[in-house]
């Protein structure tokens, strides 16, 4: 049984995936390049008329809107709306699971290690050398890295199953699957259409 | 330095308690009438709306003492207009007026989210000893959120309704506690109080004391005077309930329904996408990006670029649901967090767009608890790491409060300008100093500021609203008048008297003023 969910839940993962590769670009606020950050620094000084200079170069500067936005950008990978477009509400809930139990049973597990360092360090990339990856390969490598947290989340989950457990998984995959195929292109929020 | 080292005995705690609510009150209520810049339509017609029940007992359409405002079709809630009749009496008809209810409740709700939280922690055997600590920290939370601050300032229903449902909590704890049927008989009246103040509290309110019946279903002294409790509650909402069943009472919820959206007009795929769309609308208020980045992109709900919270929360607000679920044993304390946190954006979820900050405001209340308990918590942590973690912690709470607070008092007035109405404002003001060199003032239909906006800040002035088949009357006698018109492209058309630029960032010109 919990093999034949683990397998189901990869299936609608990969289905809501699939959908993606209709995209050619993640939209705007999924990334932050040298651009967005001189245009948003012009943008906040252009109102400062007035303000001493220490306090404006102090508030509104690259390296301040380099940390803040970088953060601010790397938030949007890790939202739940983006996770359950891009492998279904299914498996956005295995990542909250996976991350759920790295913060507290499983913070010696040297594959969660590596899952989340890579699930964190791949968005800068993005971020900073955006124009210059092809996307397909941005793509694939994001969501090998979630689809195996998901999977990873899900499996831990039912070690100790329960009735509970196993009607959550179901409950959640019915709606993805009515998801995916009631609404095919909810995921254009967060990506441009080809 | 360690939190459990720290001696507060009530003279310092009542102390830092002063100084928060004096920060929050501050925040609140400073340059309000400037920054958020201008009135916006729906302040307009609360302050119109208020300002005719105080003089002559009827609203703009004539109906005395309505239970409903009509307003602009929407049919807003009467609490806050009442609200506004009575702060007019001190203040007048002044933007002031219109905004100070929902200021001073903001601040009040700081005092209500100390007491609640000092409420829900004294049962908690660990945290027992430190509950005015816990208590403290909440309330500096709330007193210095964007979110809180942001809806406190101008005039909105929700910030007042926000105030009645937090009291209503506190005395349903208090009665949790003591089981006195006074406590629990107020509790009820805050939450009808909610309910006929902001739309969302319609579901709300009947949510919450359902939940609290069937939480005491199992203590039989405390269900007989929950019961008591929840009659009364039932009595009073009933003329809302019932004109919630109304055609139009159903006015506000058919205007923004979420499932007109639906693209299967019939059948079972109707009900499978009705269904998703609720979800998935629900899910948009736990986003990320929405909490602590884009917010819902509605220029009057937020500042540009910063959320409805800030960053330095997000790892406080994760060690805080850590610590409420694997280290509390107090149930209540859990129990009350969550569910308040999973109900907030329920009535929400039914409408467009989504996610919508003003619906969710009740979600300031755990998600400020939330912040303390990680603050507590990881503050308590004997580690070696201990200091830097309060240190840094502190540096990015200062340094991400000064980025707000230049944002809003600097940036925000010029960037939100047209978002408030403040460009009808400044052209009110202008006429308002042409007036006295003209018998006749023409105001162009076109020039995108409603009548209200007149009626609002120059009642005294008669301007005569001109569309396109208007032709100078003849018994005017070819004198010269005012002619208000919008901007057309040419920067000096014949007879321009001059061109009213907007203290916007762009400085755009909105609209001329000529002499004909």
């Amino acid at each position: 049984m919990k093999f034949f969910l683990i397998l189901l839940t990869w299936i609608i993962e990969l289905l809501a995936f699939k959908r993606w590769f209709s995209c050619w670009l993640f939209n705007n606020f999924l990334y932050y390049t040298s651009n967005t950050l001189t245009a948003r620094v012009i943008d906040a000084i252009n109102n400062d008329r007035g303000m001493p200079h220490l306090v404006t170069h102090m508030l509104h500067n690259k390296v301040l809107y380099f940390f803040w936005g970088s953060l601010q950008t790397l938030l949007g990978y890790w939202d739940i709306q983006f996770l359950s477009s891009f492998i279904g509400f299914v498996g956005a809930f295995g990542v909250v699971i996976a991350l759920w139990y790295f913060l507290t049973k499983d913070s010696h597990n040297k594959l969660l290690w590596i899952l989340f360092s890579l699930s964190i360090i791949v968005p800068f990339t993005e971020m900073v050398f955006q124009p210059n990856v092809i996307f397909f390969w941005k793509l694939l490598i994001f969501g090998v890295i979630f689809q195996a947290i998901s999977l990873y989340g899900l499996s831990r989950f039912l070690v100790e199953a329960t009735t509970l457990k196993y009607s959550i998984i179901i409950a959640l995959s019915i709606i993805s699957i009515v998801a995916i195929f009631i609404f095919p292109f909810s995921q254009y929020a967060f990506c441009l259409k080809i | 330095m360690h939190i459990k080292s720290f001696h507060f005995n009530n003279k310092i705690i009542i102390l830092f308690f002063t100084i928060i609510i004096i920060i929050g009150g501050l925040l609140r209520f400073a340059d309000i009438t400037a920054d958020p810049p201008g009135l916006y339509i729906d302040e307009i017609s609360i302050g119109l709306n208020a300002y005719d029940i105080l003089h002559t007992g009827k609203d703009q359409y004539g109906y005395s003492y309505p239970f409903a405002f009509k307003s602009f079709g929407d049919y807003k809630m009467p609490v806050y207009i009442y609200l506004v009749s009575f702060s007019m009496i001190l203040f007048g008809k002044t933007e002031l007026a219109v905004r100070f209810p929902s200021a001073l409740a903001g601040t009040l709700t700081i005092i209500v989210i100390f007491f609640l939280t000092k409420k829900l922690v004294e049962n908690e055997n660990k945290m027992k000893k430190h509950a005015s600590i816990l208590a403290l920290l909440s309330a500096g939370t709330l007193a210095i959120l964007p979110w809180h601050i942001q809806f406190s300032r101008g005039g909105f229903e929700v910030t007042v309704a926000l105030f009645f449902y937090s009291t209503g909590l506190l005395l349903s704890i208090i009665f949790l506690k003591r089981n006195r049927l006074k406590y629990i008989f107020l509790a009820a009246i805050f939450f009808a109080l909610a309910m006929y103040t902001y739309h969302t509290y319609r579901l709300l309110s009947p949510l919450i004391v359902f939940i609290e019946l069937l939480y005491t279903t199992k203590n039989k002294k405390y269900f007989k005077n929950m019961l008591l409790a929840f009659v009364l509650f039932c009595f009073l909402a009933y003329p809302m309930i019932s004109f919630s069943l109304t055609p139009i009472g159903q006015t506000r919820l058919q205007e923004t329904s979420a499932f007109v959206n639906n693209p299967y007009p019939q059948g079972i795929e109707n009900n499978l996408a009705d269904g998703i769309i609720f979800f998935d609308n629900y899910l948009s208020f736990f986003s990320l990006s929405y909490l602590f980045h884009t917010g819902d992109q509605i220029n009057r709900h937020q500042i540009a670029n910063f959320g409805l919270l800030y960053l330095w929360q997000l790892p406080f607000i994760t060690a805080g649901i850590y610590f409420l679920i694997k280290k509390t044993r107090n149930n209540l304390l859990r129990f009350s967090i969550f569910i308040l946190l999973l109900i907030a954006p329920i009535p929400a979820a039914f409408a467009v767009p989504s996610p919508h900050t003003l619906r969710l405001l009740l979600s300031a209340i755990p998600f400020s608890i939330l912040t303390a308990f990680g603050l507590y918590h990881i503050f308590t942590l004997k580690k070696p790491w201990g200091k830097f973690i309060i240190a840094l912690t502190v540096f990015f709470v200062i340094a991400e409060s000064c980025y707000f607070l230049d944002y809003y008092f600097i940036h925000y007035p010029k960037t939100a300008l047209i978002d408030w109405g403040g460009q009808c404002k400044q052209v009110a003001q202008d006429i308002q100093t042409e007036s006295s060199h003209y018998k006749y003032i023409v105001v162009d239909r076109n020039s995108d500021c409603i009548p209200e906006y007149f009626m609002f800040y120059i009642p005294t002035i008669p301007l005569v609203y001109a569309d396109a088949e208007w032709r100078q009357p003849s018994t005017w006698k070819n004198k010269t008048f005012l002619y208000v018109r919008p901007f057309y492209g040419n920067i000096h058309p014949n007879n321009l008297i001059y061109n009213v630029y907007l203290s916007n960032t762009d400085h755009d010109i909105f609209v001329q003023f000529l002499r004909l």
